[in-house]
């Protein structure tokens, strides 16, 4: 623990000094990223922990920049339920095309924890899909170090690009809770993640890829001591003129080990989103989501809050540069129970 | 007959005029874009690939000088040059380019291309980064003994 705070105090020192620094010579980004959510859920459980109606602002505040071949990066997160540092690392660049960064990541699981963070406003929808929100089997962060860069070139113009990541993950209790590099400790065991990305053209956001991930989390809860899991899988990201195609699949094999033994389990989740814009600021996109296999074992047995299934629908309007409306219909499927719902959304990002 | 000469040299100077405002605007109409550096900079050329990769945020390798990187300044002193250099060079509006900057910047972290408003200050900044790069009209570009062309878009 003593560790993780000196680690922190010396990025924070690092930013410090790195956005003094910066100033004059226009090397930093401060970027802030809120939106308020309007729900209305019809169908939901009595006593449940999501409200039937609600409103919830939240923001985040993204900042960066570079002090010659160092590059960090800082990301906080704020709504009225969770207050997180969920990125913090400096890297340093040693080629135009690879980087080697400390600091606290998102998992290299798939596409979307990759690709919007928490910057709402970037994604097409309001709800992530359920893989990537709280109370999901997957950990979403870790503190370690990361590696990443380009492979190799393709016919001048493809690019495979790889990250690799090794560091301490997430612990197991309601639900997993990711590390923290502040407050009270909480990290987890071992995790280490490899991603792969094909994109024909480096500018271009299509790419298509693979992961895997193996992540040993302590359980603090029921009877489990510890549990081991490999995730692997495909993901894909295309776009062409007014159409988007974004897809994942999630293979999950899972170990939960206590004082009676151990018992495995696994199962596949996937979703496939489509997105049209019809004009220049308006799009409809549509999404389902699935997870299929052996009732998902015990591990899903231990997160209820988990969305299994999805369908949703909706519509984005980009009201001006910086922000946006949407509006979503949705159809979700829990453990035990399922609920509709219909959200409206403003986000934006300023400056 | 002194009539038909006067209403002959009329056509003419009619004619010159509406030639010379038509190429005058002509001209303004096509007004070139390049992309310029420091003409001490050791920046040769710069293919259109690594131009559009340059501006979109893509790292791209200094081939003088190991492991530095070209600095992207962006011009928006001109708006019709800022337009000419999203449709020319980047193929992009002037949305969805911004949002693309964004969602590179928010994965990876660093910054986007700087911007400059004023034409004056970009040049001064291009003369002190010998990494840096920028886009301009040839015909300013070519009116400053201080500035080379590094790429023609078109």
């Amino acid at each position: 623990m003593r560790l993780t705070r000196l680690w922190a105090m010396l990025i924070g020192f690092g930013l410090s000094a790195a956005s003094l620094c910066s100033h004059a010579e226009n090397h930093t980004e401060l970027l802030f990223f809120p939106a308020v959510t309007a729900s209305h859920r019809p169908g939901l459980p009595e006593g449940d922990d999501l409200k039937r109606n609600y409103t919830e602002p939240t923001l985040d505040v993204f900042a960066t920049g570079n002090l010659g071949s160092i590059i960090w990066l800082s990301e906080i997160f704020v709504s009225e339920h969770e207050r997180e540092w969920s990125r913090l690392h400096a890297g340093w660049r040693f080629d135009s095309g690879n980087m080697l960064s400390l600091g606290k990541f998102h998992n290299l699981q798939g596409y979307w924890n990759t690709q919007f963070h928490h910057g709402t406003f970037l994604q097409t929808t309001i709800d992530k899909p359920g893989l990537v929100e709280d109370g999901s089997p997957i950990p979403s962060h870790y503190i370690g170090m990361q590696l990443e860069g380009k492979l190799s070139e393709w016919d001048s113009e493809g690019t495979i690009k790889y990250s690799a990541g090794i560091g301490k993950g997430a612990v197991l209790k309601e639900r997993l809770v990711s590390p923290d590099i502040v407050g009270p400790a909480r990290l987890g065991d071992l995790t280490a993640g490899l991603r792969l990305a094909y994109s024909p053209d480096e500018t271009s956001p299509t790419q298509i890829g693979v992961f895997f991930v193996r992540n040993r989390v302590p359980v603090k809860a029921d009877e489990w001591s510890s549990l081991t899991q490999n995730i692997g899988g495909v993901f894909a990201n295309w776009e062409y003129q007014r159409f988007r195609v974004i897809g994942e699949l999630f293979i999950f094999d899972d170990t939960l080990t206590g004082a009676s033994g151990a018992i495995a389990g696994n199962f596949l989740n996937t979703y496939l989103q489509g997105e049209f814009r019809f004009a220049p600021n308006m799009a409809a996109y549509a999404r389902a989501e699935s997870t299929r296999g052996g009732g998902g074992g015990p591990l899903l047995a231990m997160l209820p809050e988990f969305i299994r299934e999805r369908d949703m629908f909706g519509l984005r309007h980009d009201i001006t540069r910086n922000q946006t409306v949407k509006i979503e219909a949705s159809r979700v499927r829990r453990l035990d129970d399922g609920f509709r719902q219909l959200q409206i959304q403003w986000s934006a990002v300023y400056p | 007959m002194m009539r038909k000469r006067f209403g002959v040299a009329l056509f003419w100077v009619f004619a010159a005029i509406c030639l010379s405002g038509t190429s005058a605007a002509w001209a303004q109409n096509m007004r070139k874009l390049v992309l310029v550096a420091a003409s001490d900079s050791d920046i040769t050329r710069l293919p259109p690939a690594d131009t559009r990769r340059l501006f979109l945020g893509v790292a791209v390798a200094a081939s003088f000088a190991a492991g530095e990187s070209l600095h992207p300044l962006r011009n928006t002193s001109d708006p019709v040059l800022e337009e000419s250099f999203l449709q020319k060079v980047i193929f992009m509006s002037r949305d969805a380019y911004e949002r693309a900057l964004l969602t590179r910047v928010m994965h990876g972290g660093g910054t986007r291309p700087a911007l400059y408003d004023s034409e004056a200050l970009l040049v001064n900044t291009l003369l002190a980064d010998k990494f840096a790069v920028t886009y301009m009209w040839a015909d300013k570009a070519v009116a400053n003994s201080n500035l080379k062309i590094v790429a023609e878009p078109w």
